[in-house]
């Protein structure tokens, strides 16, 4: 539709204004009277040549309504700047619909995550990776292959968001796939409790005292008519353990302190691409890295831009002698995370510390009785005719 | 003029095409296309007044309106009761 006025006109000689626009051939159209004024409709070129026939026969004229698409036109011609940004952000989002926003795992510790996204990362679930070359079957496996606390993987697209949805292996004490046939054997001494022996025949009751290395359930059985059946033995032995963990502290320690004024940098990210706002740094020798990130989210959902903002410490050696309470103090920090990692299957019955000072070290010994499954699967080959 | 009109007949032209002459075409009482130059004499909601060459055409209705006024033609539109020649 083209540009179009609706006009009213009053007051002066209206049908000698309507016979002059006539004849200087500037045609209207809905011409209809409303009580003293007339109201009509021009094409937006012919409505600048009433002025001058309104004039002659002293009509009023005033513009009631612009109308058609023309007058849209026009106005965008004025905002060059919005309609191409407009078309801009029109084209940006018909690209980004296609590729990864935000990779967001469930299912897992978030702690652990990192190992997982970053193995799935290499499969194609990244940020600003391409969605329809996503190949869910080969990911699973390759998941499960390469991720060994992984039993299935899956990702679900939503949208642009990549929810990878993993499922961990819990067991205490797994089966292993390769074994065929296997015995449990003691992995540690131990006076046995609890014997929970799934598969294959167990070796020790409860109240025998075991040492490392010593059989307890085998994979073979024997039939009523003597005959050796071999197979597989799995289970659980729980068993009163002793065991001993101890940590050094050395007094004397190095330490990295910050010196000089931290450097800061900026950088855009913008589909996994790092776009840096400010010029490149010269990183010092040693320094302390923290990057904050500030991610641009509609309501829930992240988007792939943000700016991340990096603080470089300079940091300088230190020689430094710890008291014996900061001494303490860090190697009881050190135990509890040793303690954590290696007693986490365990539990832990009695605990009694010690600590001694010599030779310019801090050691604590902590010795412990704990209850835990000593049973390890270890498999067994059968020659053929023995 | 007579000589035009002759012709008109012999070819068996539309009326007024070598004349000049307006003509007039009414549509169901709604809508009446005057064809050829003419003038508004009055422009009302209940009466509208044409000049045309041959005399002046008084439409005679209601929510009369001209929907189209150019160098030759004029489009009157509304509920016509009436069409008078004066």
């Amino acid at each position: 539709m083209k540009a179009a006025v609706e006009w009213v006109a009053e007051g002066g000689m209206l049908p000698e204004f309507l016979n002059r626009l006539h004849a200087v051939g500037i045609a209207v159209g809905g011409v209809r009277r409303q009580g003293e004024s007339v109201r009509a409709v021009t094409s937006a070129a012919d409505y600048k040549r009433l002025r001058e026939a309104a004039r002659r026969t002293g009509t009023r004229v005033r513009i009631h309504r612009k109308r058609g698409w023309g007058f849209r036109v026009e106005k965008w011609k004025k905002r060059r700047g919005i309609a191409v940004g407009a078309v801009l952000a029109g084209w940006l989002l018909w690209q980004l619909s296609g590729r990864i926003w935000a990779v967001i795992p469930s299912g897992i510790d978030p702690t652990q995550s990192g190992e997982i996204l970053s193995a799935v990362a290499k499969m194609g679930v990244d940020i600003g990776q391409p969605i329809d070359r996503l190949q869910q079957r080969e990911i699973t496996l390759r998941a499960i292959h390469d991720l060994r606390q992984v039993i299935a993987l899956t990702v679900n697209m939503d949208g642009c968001i990549a929810h990878v949805d993993v499922v961990e292996d819990n067991t205490n004490h797994p089966l292993s796939v390769d074994i065929k046939l296997s015995n449990l054997v003691a992995v540690r001494d131990g006076l046995v409790l609890q014997t929970e022996i799934t598969k294959g025949k167990a070796a020790v009751q409860s109240g025998e005292g075991v040492t490392a290395g010593d059989l307890l359930a085998t994979g073979s059985s024997e039939t009523i008519r003597g005959m050796l059946i071999y197979g597989r033995a799995a289970g659980a032995v729980w068993a009163r353990t002793k065991r001993e963990l101890t940590v050094e502290v050395p007094l004397s320690q190095t330490v990295w302190l910050p010196s000089g004024q931290p450097l800061t940098y900026a950088t855009v990210s913008l589909l996994g691409l790092e776009i840096p706002l400010t010029s490149p740094l010269q990183r010092p020798e040693a320094y302390r890295q923290q990057v904050d990130s500030d991610r641009l989210t509609v309501g829930e959902l992240p988007l792939p831009l943000g700016i991340d903002r990096t603080v470089l410490t300079p940091l300088a050696a230190t020689t430094r002698r710890l008291t014996l309470a900061e001494a303490k103090q860090q190697a009881e920090e050190t135990l509890a995370e040793k303690e954590a990692v290696e007693l986490r299957d365990a539990t832990i019955e009695k605990r009694e510390l010690s600590s001694i000072c010599e030779d310019g070290v801090f050691r604590l010994t902590a010795r412990y009785i704990c209850v835990e499954n000593i049973a390890e699967e270890r498999p067994v080959t059968v020659v053929e005719g023995s | 003029m007579r000589v035009r009109q002759r012709m008109e007949r012999l070819l068996e032209l539309p009326e007024g095409s070598l004349t000049g002459e307006s003509r007039l075409e009414i549509y169901a009482g709604r809508r009446a296309v005057m064809d050829g130059r003419c003038r508004v004499l009055d422009c009302e909601e209940d009466l509208i007044r044409l000049h045309t060459g041959g005399g002046v055409v008084c439409f005679r209705g209601r929510e009369l309106s001209i929907a189209a006024f150019s160098s030759h033609s004029a489009v009157v539109e509304g509920r016509l009761c009436a069409v008078e020649f004066e």
